[in-house]
């Protein structure tokens, strides 16, 4: 079709040190911020574009908007203190935090959590990786303007977050994956009313298949779209879906297991593509796959025995001196936790290592280049980046 | 793209006439029974001991004086006042509640004008939820300030039949800094204590350090043991 | 020439009416939509409480005059469009101010608007209200192609520029609709419709996800309730227009208010299940499936 297609050859030159020879006063070029206050933004950072007609030449990340310190915060807390702060840093996972907050604690101390708490870690953990991509799902048909999708699936998560309620005992904090174990044992009648949310998912999920990964204007906008080159991904630290996406099956749930991934039968998703379209896929597929290892989870899990492992007092808990780091994978990449302790009753160092970091910062960056400026909130969300993972 | 591709798309249509999912009062939609809402505390049982207020991270809880209840041995008169523009509801004053007192029901919908109201003290300041059964409570059997006593050495009983030492072989620092550490330090002359009324336990850390190996020991024994019983006895009355 | 002056107050109880149905109707819309996506909806009255609030509230900045003419001509765009095609055929009350040759000012009309907003929000002098002007501009413009196309097929089939006349072609029976007489100027017609109707897949001029959402980033307060004022009478306007030109015209209220309703569920039901293209994989939408199903209509004639 000999129509309109974009000339690349007026993009600007680059200057010696290898920055971007952009002259604003041309009136060539546009700065263009999209956020912090902007629904094509996934929360709460902007993105400093400089366009030239619809085509994005720069883009430049700016994050601050959330910074809370939490890292500095749970310097002056003792451990037990940090535990409330740490789910904080992912508002729509919050359990990997939790997670992996613990088990550094764990590690560092010499606490074993007993059997059944870590089948209920795996249990919530995965009930977690659902509801971020519920979320995603919406997030990325809503950044081409497909409501629908993101009403079924915040549905389908509003009835996960019931199950999250009656079992933990709240909706999005849930803060219930104490240091050395769990707070509480499932509620009865659990099992059942799980079993119909995992139906009613599933049945979401095959809307959503038919309505959104078959309809033709969203493979115009997102096959071929935002590709991500599988050379970048070790330059980049790309993990989880992002990497599986792009062919390469980077799963720490299989590669490093933890809890009790060794006796769940799974295989991580793998996409070849690498484009929007795939990567949107890949997550939908891996929900499905959370789906059957609920499944597995609550058929495997023991019903009785200890949830918490015997504790010293928490008030005046101390931890010997030692450092460690423990990771996870979230529904967005590899979550880990590099933990240094000196002894005293807080963490010397706590350093959350966040998926989003990579994806959202470096290597948006680099891909935000060269793209149209309607698809910048697509790919955003594609990368499916928290930004309070950024600036714990 | 094909056809399908075209078509597929509306069957989302075919939710016309399914009832919709939305709840349609939000306002009045009951929690879950172990939602950790409001909280309520049963001024009874709670003696001040503020271990509420130590354990909070936020700083929301401050220990108040409260009219009607005198400052007794075992009683320190106080109630934890909280501040719901600090609290985050985790809960971790419940589970570290030392009487069991602190709870939380699962109403989580307060409309007030006035903001200072939201500092309030619960089982003081009457509530519409002081009387929910449902809602947050902590395990009896579970207790996040040490349950299981460090374990005292002593001799065999082959070894006493013939021999004049000591049978019971004390704490190492180590051991007696951990038994001391399940002391929550509230401060209050504890009624069952073996010791002096008037003995208060600071933060048994600092008084032994773990530098001052040498006479350790032998005066780690004393206050360990009243400890234990202080953190103990008010749970079992 | 002898103007019948009473036709002025018939007219302006026609806006009227016009208005509450499309505050209504748009909610309506609203509420369907909703249902797709397994909820209940906006009450029914919803519209009319955000217009009250809006037409109470006042600015404090200001951006020069152009930028509060805008949702002035927008409106002049919607009731002057409604006010020159005959609303109800056969009707002495309802046939407003048509005359001989009105087709073109409608067409014109249908036009106006837009260029008055993109006059006013570019005045704001925000970024995201140049872009999406210029979305808006270039997305209408060849969205109005095979309109023009279609009603150019219409008024060669029926050898007049009249509204009324076309209408009048129309009557006794079904078959007699252009529907049927000329089945690729509607198709033609229907596919422009859709790219008016600001709705997905052609709604990428308001997207708030990317980047602009256009002029309603900019206004607020009561010039937002012009435009919404504007939003209840313009689609009902441009729908009446579609009816008199393809389906037969309405010889009462309960008939126009059913073929409105039908034609406005129309963008609805496209909406709700696609997502949006991008300006310039719309344009050659149009120009791809459209604008020759356009051309072959008057060739068609």
């Amino acid at each position: 079709m000999a129509l309109y297609t974009p000339d690349r050859s007026q993009y600007p030159a680059k200057k010696a040190d290898g920055t971007l020879d952009i002259d604003l006063a041309s009136g060539k070029y546009l700065k263009l911020w999209q956020g912090p206050n902007h629904p094509g933004i996934t929360g709460n950072m902007s993105v400093e574009l400089t366009v030239c007609g619809d085509e994005v030449v720069e883009g430049k990340t700016h994050v601050g908007y959330l910074h809370r310190g939490f890292e500095k915060l749970m310097e002056r807390r003792s451990f037990i203190q940090c535990f409330p702060i740490v789910c904080r840093i992912c508002v729509p996972e919050p359990d990997f935090n939790e997670y992996c907050y613990a088990a550094a604690v764990e590690d560092l101390s010499g606490i074993q959590s007993p059997e059944r708490a870590n089948w209920m870690r795996a249990l919530i953990l995965e009930m977690g990786r659902i509801n971020s991509y519920l979320m995603y799902l919406g997030g990325q048909a809503g950044a081409l303007g497909l409501g629908v999708i993101g009403q079924w699936t915040t549905y389908a998560r509003d009835l996960m977050l019931d199950r999250f309620e009656e079992m933990t005992g709240a909706r999005i904090y849930h803060m219930f994956i104490l240091p050395g174990g769990v707070r509480d044992g499932l509620p009865d009648g659990f099992d059942q009313r799980m079993e119909e949310t995992l139906r009613e998912i599933e049945s979401t999920m095959k809307d959503v298949h038919d309505v959104m990964f078959h309809n033709a204007v969203f493979k115009k906008r997102t096959v071929g779209q935002g590709v991500i080159d599988p050379a970048w991904l070790d330059q980049y630290g790309v993990t989880g879906p992002n990497a599986r996406a792009a062919g390469v099956a980077k799963d720490v749930r299989r590669d490093q297991p933890y809890l009790v991934y060794r006796e769940l039968e799974f295989e991580p998703v793998i996409g070849h593509d690498s484009d929007i379209y795939t990567r949107s896929d890949v997550r939908r597929r891996d929900l499905l796959m959370s789906v059957d290892l609920i499944r597995q989870i609550l058929a495997k899990m023991p019903r009785s025995g200890p949830l918490i492992a015997d504790m010293p007092s928490m008030l005046h808990w101390k931890i010997p001196r030692g450092e460690t780091y423990v990771r996870g994978e979230c529904s967005r990449g590899e979550y880990g936790y590099y933990l240094v302790t000196d002894g005293s009753g807080f963490p010397r160092r706590v350093n959350v290592r966040g998926p989003s970091y990579t994806h959202a910062m470096a290597l948006l960056e680099r891909m935000i280049v060269n793209i149209n400026i309607s698809d910048v909130a697509a790919l955003m969300v594609s990368l499916h980046t928290y930004p309070p993972e950024i600036e714990r | 793209m094909s056809v399908r591709d075209v078509l597929s798309p509306f069957t989302a249509w075919k939710n016309l006439f399914r009832d919709p999912v939305s709840i349609p009062d939000p306002l009045n939609r009951a929690a879950a029974p172990r939602y950790r809402g409001f909280h309520q505390n049963d001024v009874e049982k709670c003696i001040g001991c503020g271990t509420c207020e130590t354990i909070c991270q936020n700083g929301a809880i401050d220990m108040v004086p409260v009219e009607g209840i005198e400052t007794k041995s075992g009683d320190s008169g106080l109630r934890p006042r909280i501040d719901y523009g600090r609290c985050c509801w985790c809960a971790l004053c419940v589970d570290v509640c030392m009487t069991k007192s602190l709870t939380m029901s699962n109403a989580y919908t307060w409309v007030e004008n006035d903001p200072d109201l939201f500092c309030f003290t619960p089982g003081v300041d009457k509530k519409h939820w002081d009387n929910a059964e449902l809602g947050y409570h902590c395990p009896t059997d579970r207790r996040i300030t040490g349950q299981v006593r460090a374990h005292m050495r002593e001799l065999e009983p082959e070894t006493r039949i013939d021999s004049f030492v000591e049978i019971v072989q004390g704490y190492s620092v180590e051991e007696a800094i951990l038994e001391a550490d399940r002391c929550v330090a509230c401060g209050l002359p504890c009624a069952t204590a073996i010791t002096s009324a008037a003995w208060n336990c600071s933060t048994p850390a600092t008084r032994f350090p773990a530098s001052a190996a040498a006479s350790a020991p032998t005066s780690a024994r004393t206050p360990a043991l009243p400890a234990t019983k202080a953190t103990r006895s008010p749970s079992a009355g | 020439m002898s103007f019948d002056w009473m036709k002025i107050p018939y007219a302006l109880l026609t806006v009227f009416i016009v208005f509450n149905y499309g505050m209504l109707l748009g909610a309506l819309i609203q509420k369907i939509g909703a249902r797709a996506g397994r909820r209940h909806g906006i009450p029914i009255w919803q519209n009319y409480v955000d217009l009250i609030k809006n037409y109470g509230q006042r600015t404090s900045i200001t951006h020069g005059v152009m930028f509060y003419l805008g949702p002035v001509f927008r409106l002049t765009g919607g009731i002057g469009l409604l006010l020159f095609v005959p609303t109800i055929y056969g009707s002495y009350m309802f046939s407003n101010l048509s005359f001989a040759g009105d087709l073109i000012l409608a067409l014109y009309f249908v036009f106006f608007g837009t260029l008055g907003m993109a006059l006013g929000a570019g005045e704001s002098g925000h970024p995201h209200a140049a872009i999406g002007i210029t979305r808006g501009l270039s997305q209408v413009s060849v969205a109005e192609l095979p309109f023009a196309l279609a009603v150019f097929a219409v008024a060669l089939q029926y050898q007049t520029l009249s509204v009324t006349d076309i209408v009048a072609a129309q009557q006794g029976g079904v078959m007699n609709w252009t529907l049927f007489t000329n089945p690729l100027a509607v198709a033609a017609a229907m596919l422009a419709f859709l790219g008016s109707m600001m709705r997905p897949p052609f709604d990428v001029v308001i997207a708030p996800q990317e980047i602009p959402i256009g002029p309603p980033t900019e206004y607020h307060s009561a010039y937002l309730a012009l435009m919404q004022t504007n939003r209840a009478i313009f689609p009902i306007a441009k729908m009446v227009i579609y009816m008199n030109l393809f389906f037969g015209g309405a010889t009462s209220w309960p008939e126009f208010a059913v073929k409105v309703f039908l034609l406005y569920l129309f963008s609805a039901f496209v909406g709700v299940c696609f997502p949006r293209f991008r300006v310039e994989q719309s344009i050659r939408w149009f120009l791809i499936w459209a604008v020759p199903l356009g051309v072959l209509a008057i060739l068609w004639v």
